[in-house]
């Protein structure tokens, strides 16, 4: 069931967000165990929070589609007198004072938190093999990973253990793993969702959204998730839209733009068969199809690295005496981090003004571009590289290669379920748009899952 | 495309000029990746046109005059 189909029965009386809450947590309490998606279960106060928007719904004060839903948020945002780890030792025994800034607006739309979401370590990572809380389980292949970092949301969104869970996506942490669960995965613009009290990985590539179902279910968790935040220095005063689409969306003119270069370069054949069915998809309804030539996105992805390595080093340099306690992997990268120079930091980010202007370029031309979420589906926990073409790959850089440059530019992209490999694994179309055009983007989307409906394929648990 | 320079660098003189205290194995590990991020990012170095300002965030509002 998508919020909007459980909002729709909560007005309609057929169910209560008490059964609501409580169906979610008898599947935590069922396929938890192998999927390993949450650190904590907040059983007790989600039912008390069900109760209170019951009680708020019969007595005719309703707070708009999320009221009674019950979400889980990703355990680096912060919740008030509940443990907040991102994963790590270090904040083992974290319990912080305050909510995030989402945490607040979803709690001040009804939403009913069921836990805190299992991620890779300090969501620095893309498989959410977790060595401190156990890894992350693939859904559609419990020997799999689900993707990373935010791999445990979009897991428990995949087997149903909740309606929506908070993503935070540094270089493909919300899309990636969408794309390898079959879920919705809505990274907006930088700036249009706030980070205040989110423990950071990085400041300027660290962006906040929704794992969803569906995408209008995005559509409604971004409008209660947007929005200008004065405590929040990256927040952006640009208007809050009206994202949701609606019911008919006619792709009628809208230019959808396809790269020649890059993004079809190295893939797995299911990734470019699915992608380029779906763009065929959008021609039959009537959008304009323009292949086009995108920058050096390898140069992109290069300045994003530099980027997330100083600024990654920098937030955790206090914990530098701590190795022992950090994972190898998310240890190496913080290592790399501290030998790069400042004047390496400062032009990555003069650079990154430089692709944006070129970028800008191509969304005046096109309305939307149209790329493989990642050159392949999910792979094996554990494994370290992947074989794609015949070459042999590093599984991090693989699966973040289409993904990072847009976290660089900070524009909204979002993953959407476009089909199976031959091992019936799942993936995704991204959909990128220009600066704030995350209304477009979702009516974009829309209109191809209404034709394709993949979220309403369920993974074999 | 950009033109790729690269100069190769001493990351073991480089740790110890830093106070990076990683381990010779870690060391080892390091090696390969960063020389493959330096050929990467050397030649993107310069290409922000001179008066290019970096793309950070720090903002001041009339609330913070303390007033």
């Amino acid at each position: 069931m998508t919020i909007l189909e459980a909002a729709a029965q909560l007005r309609g009386k057929q169910t209560t967000a008490r059964r609501l809450t409580e169906a979610c947590l008898t599947r935590i309490a069922e396929y938890d165990p192998r999927v390993n998606s949450f650190i904590t279960v907040t059983g007790e106060q989600a039912l008390a929070q069900a109760d209170a928007a019951d009680r708020e719904l019969a007595a005719g004060q309703d707070r708009g589609p999320l009221h009674g839903i019950p979400i889980a948020l990703k355990d680096v945002y912060m919740t008030a007198g509940i443990r907040t780890t991102a994963g790590s030792l270090l904040f083992g025994d974290y319990v912080p004072e305050t909510d995030s800034a989402v945490g607040e607006k979803l709690a001040a739309a009804g939403a009913v938190m069921v836990g805190k979401t299992n991620l890779h370590e300090l969501a620095y990572g893309v498989t959410s093999s977790n060595p401190h809380f156990g890894p992350v389980r693939n859904p559609w292949d419990l020997s799999c990973v689900p993707g990373g970092s935010s791999g445990g949301s979009a897991a428990a969104v995949a087997a149903r253990m909740c309606f929506m869970a908070t993503g935070s996506d540094t270089g493909a942490s919300i899309r990636v793993p969408a794309a390898f669960c079959n879920v919705v995965g809505l990274k907006p613009t930088y700036g249009r969702v706030s980070r205040r009290g989110i423990l950071p990985l990085d400041f300027s590539l660290d962006h906040m959204g929704p794992i969803t179902l569906t995408v209008r279910d995005a559509a409604a968790c971004l409008q209660a998730m947007a929005g200008e935040d004065p405590l929040d220095d990256s927040s952006s005063p640009e208007p809050v839209d009206d994202y949701m689409p609606p019911a008919r969306v006619s792709l009628e003119g809208v230019r959808v733009g396809v790269p020649e270069n890059f993004y079809f370069d190295g893939i797995d054949p299911a990734a470019q068969t699915t992608t380029r069915q779906m763009v065929q998809l959008a021609a039959g309804m009537g959008a304009q199809v323009e292949v086009i030539r995108v920058p050096d996105m390898m140069a992109l992805n290069t300045a994003a690295r530099v980027i997330l390595l100083s600024e990654a080093s920098a937030v955790m340099e206090r914990f530098r005496h701590r190795r022992a306690e950090i994972g190898d992997d998310v240890q190496a990268m913080f290592d790399q981090g501290r030998f790069l120079a400042a004047t390496d930091y400062i032009n990555a980010q003069r650079a990154r003004r430089v692709f944006r202007d070129e970028f800008l370029a191509i969304f005046r031309r096109v309305d939307v571009l149209f790329t493989p979420m990642s050159p392949t589906a999910a792979q094996p926990i554990g494994q370290k590289t992947v074989r794609i073409g015949g070459v042999d790959e590093d599984f991090r850089l693989a699966a973040t290669r289409f993904a990072r440059a847009i976290n660089l530019l900070g524009f909204p992209a979002l993953s959407l379920p476009c089909g199976f490999d031959a091992r019936r694994m799942p993936l995704g179309l991204q959909i990128i748009a220009g600066p704030f055009a995350e209304k477009r983007l979702l009516a974009v989307a829309a209109a191809l899952e209404d034709e394709t409906a993949f979220y309403q394929q369920e993974p074999p648990l | 495309m950009y033109l790729k320079i690269a100069l190769m660098h001493n990351w073991e003189l480089i740790a110890r000029a830093r106070g990076i205290d990683v381990s010779a194995e870690e060391m080892d590990r390091l090696t390969g990746v960063l020389d493959a991020l330096e050929a990467a990012w050397a030649p993107l170095r310069e290409i922000a046109p001179h008066q290019t300002e970096p793309a950070i965030v720090y903002r001041l509002s009339r609330q913070e005059r303390g007033a």
